[in-house]
């Protein structure tokens, strides 16, 4: 009987405070103060590093403790669990890169149901509760890589042949926009496109995949990766085989800039991760701080196509953080002034 | 005459090998049939070069299997072998010291692997599920999830020079695999050691009632295979003159998948290395054929599954022929 009443009285002193307890959890900072922000990426590399600092740098800037985290293999469940965690740990807003969109929806519904405001980074979150969407329309950016690559082809007097095109992860939306873009780019010329060969995201598997890419196609014009570690490892492909494809892709790694400049590749297109971090964190530290509504609707971060006219334009801040930050502070001044004011409406393949 | 060559065929049909050199066979043709381009000189050598990306890892896993165990970490250790040494390199360390580091640290992995299991009573494949996260991780945090480039001075040294070239037209990785699998093979087979690993694998009981100290091969064969590892990451750092925290990711499933469609049991008691290298060309002719065939990101995983299972049961058919002719 003792022990019983002993096990008991734990317990009745213990319950009354799991409400209390679940409430401490969430609430927020609102109003002034150091604002919690948490910011959720779909995965750890290069490229969500700048994400990463975009969004750290921001905080720095706008005195709010920015938490950003995400899963180490862009496992999208993972992410989705980090995503809870953060509104569990009570912070005052959260900005997510939602990959894929649709498994976003029903997270993002409950985070902002608790009254937690959510915004989109990279990707977006189609008839998701995300307030707005920061980031660069992937199928333009396909059309502008093909525009580009077509131009120098044919400056090169290379009017067909075969392009190979490979995507490391066949079936993420991203990189089917960028195809179906690039597709769209290409149209009307008499050069045959390939559906995308799995070349993996492993980075030696990559490097082997496109060795067998480029084998395999006659009359071979040009190859091009839809990730970002594509081009450095067709650079290498194509130096070691002695091939005079053209090379084209995405993102601004310093040796996708190095194979650039030294003429192996020839265009890629970046999309200013850094902004895909600063921005949200902003937007939500204004919204929450200052009061002011907060952003609707698709901020382009804009997209920038780097050949070998202007790589030199754009190496030093990409490998220099220094450089990135101050170019990048310069770049917000002119071009993100108001952010509210910048909003437009999603593009057509991302509305629900 | 007829006497001799009947029981050369006789010999060859008693190699455990024969079943997977027949699949391998089989899908050469295959290929050779079906694309213009596979059976040249570039290509095959494109083909042996991409197997040994993780030929040295399946002929280390073929002594953890044989044992009893598994290493699911190899695939990390690779990585993080892969992106230290980078690092060092970077910082200016001597190249020959980095490398020599970067090799102890994937024999420590190892060793650590085999510790844990035998310290914490757990079986291996638990702790390296554990393991596989912890060194992945250590890959992010030391390389913050960027690839990184070898500076000229690494590049230009002599070690990694050789570690990424050819010879004889043949690339350093696959002379690595093919020396590797000469070295394992007679060690497995023919010295007290693979013996006692065989033994171990098939019946632990009783090779501990006959005193063979089980503790002492499982630290031995964890460790061989965390150095395998580690000289992985290595040939693949001087290839690719960069390391990458991506590098060797799911190399762990196609280490264990190349030993296994090599012939190494499941279970333990008996592998073959050299079967491990065919099982890992098996799988590098596959994903090399399909793309010469044209077949593109959908279509391709599915035939691969396909084709894998289809060589290992040619694999299982050639083995019990015999059985049925007696």
């Amino acid at each position: 009987m003792r022990r019983t009443r002993f096990r008991r009285r734990p317990c009745l002193v213990l319950a009354p405070c799991l409400p209390l307890l679940v409430l401490a959890g969430c609430q927020r900072e609102v109003g002034p103060g150091r604002l919690k922000i948490g910011f959720v990426l779909h995965g750890l590399n290069d490229f969500t590093q700048v994400i990463a600092k975009g969004a750290e740098d921001a905080g720095r800037d706008l005195d709010a403790d920015v938490e950003v985290t995400g899963p180490a293999g862009f496992v999208h469940e993972q992410a989705i669990a980090m995503f809870e965690a953060m509104a569990q740990k009570g912070k005052a807003g959260i900005a997510v890169v939602p990959q894929p969109g649709a498994v976003w929806v029903v997270p993002i519904r409950h985070a902002a149901a608790a009254g937690i405001p959510v915004v989109t980074a990279n990707v977006t979150s189609p008839g998701s509760a995300a307030s707005a969407w920061f980031g660069q329309d992937e199928r333009r950016s396909g059309v502008l890589l093909a525009r580009e690559l077509r131009s120098i082809l044919e400056a090169e007097g290379k009017l067909e042949g075969s392009i190979a095109v490979g995507s490391c992860a066949p079936g993420i939306e991203v990189l089917a926009s960028r195809y179906e873009g690039f597709r769209e780019g290409m149209e009307g010329s008499r050069y045959e496109l390939t559906e995308p060969f799995d070349v993996t995201a492993e980075n030696t598997r990559n490097y082997g995949a496109w060795e067998n890419v480029v084998s395999s196609q006659k009359d071979l014009v040009a190859a091009v990766g839809l990730c970002s570690l594509d081009i450095p490892n067709l650079a290498k492909v194509k130096v070691r085989s002695g091939g005079k494809w053209l090379i084209a892709g995405y993102d601004l790694n310093v040796e996708t800039l190095d194979a650039i400049r030294a003429g192996t590749a020839q265009v890629t297109v970046g999309q200013h991760p850094y902004l895909q971090g600063y921005l949200p964190v902003r937007a939500l530290v204004e919204h929450l701080r200052e009061g002011k509504p907060l952003v609707k609707g698709w901020i382009d971060a804009g997209t920038e196509v780097v050949t070998k006219a202007n790589v030199d334009s754009v190496y030093e801040r990409e490998v220099d953080e220094d450089a990135e930050t101050r170019w990048y502070a310069a770049h917000r001044a002119e071009r993100f002034a108001d952010l509210s004011a910048l909003a437009k409406p999603f593009p057509r393949e991302k509305k629900p | 005459m007829e006497p001799e060559a009947a029981s050369g065929w006789r010999r060859l049909g008693r190699l455990e090998e024969t079943g997977v050199l027949c699949a391998l066979g089989a899908l050469v043709l295959f290929f050779s049939l079906t694309t213009e381009t596979f059976l040249g000189r570039t290509n095959l050598i494109q083909v042996a070069r991409q197997a040994s990306d993780y030929g040295l890892l399946a002929m280390a896993m073929v002594f953890v299997l044989t044992l009893g165990e598994v290493d699911l970490s190899v695939g990390s250790v690779m990585a993080l072998v892969n992106v230290a040494t980078a690092v060092a390199l970077r910082e200016g360390v001597p190249v020959v010291l980095a490398a020599a580091l970067g090799l102890a640290a994937g024999a420590a992995c190892g060793l650590a692997n085999g510790a844990l299991s035998v310290v914490l009573r757990i079986p291996s494949i638990i702790v390296t599920l554990g393991t596989m996260s912890v060194f992945r991780g250590l890959a992010l945090v030391i390389s913050k999830a960027t690839p990184i480039g070898l500076g000229d001075a690494a590049r230009e040294s002599a070690l990694l020079r050789s570690l990424g070239r050819e010879y004889f037209h043949v690339p350093a990785s696959v002379v690595a695999m093919l020396i590797a699998g000469i070295l394992g093979h007679v060690v497995l087979q023919r010295t007290v050691f693979g013996r006692r690993v065989q033994a171990i694998g098939s019946n632990l009981q009783a090779a501990r009632f006959s005193g063979i100290r089980i503790v002492r091969y499982r630290l031995a064969v964890m460790t061989l295979s965390g150095a395998a590892a580690g000289a992985a990451g290595l040939l693949a750092l001087a290839f690719l003159e960069a390391g990458n925290p991506t590098t060797g990711e799911t190399f762990e499933l196609l280490a264990i998948a190349s030993a296994v469609i090599g012939g190494t049991a499941l279970g333990g008691g008996s592998g073959s290395v050299p079967g491990a290298a065919l099982g890992a060309l098996i799988l590098a002719v596959i994903s090399n054929g399909l793309v010469l065939l044209g077949l593109t990101a959908y279509w391709s995983k599915i035939v691969t599954g396909a084709m894998i299972v289809a060589a290992v049961a040619v694999d299982y058919l050639v083995k019990k022929l015999p059985q049925r002719e007696r």
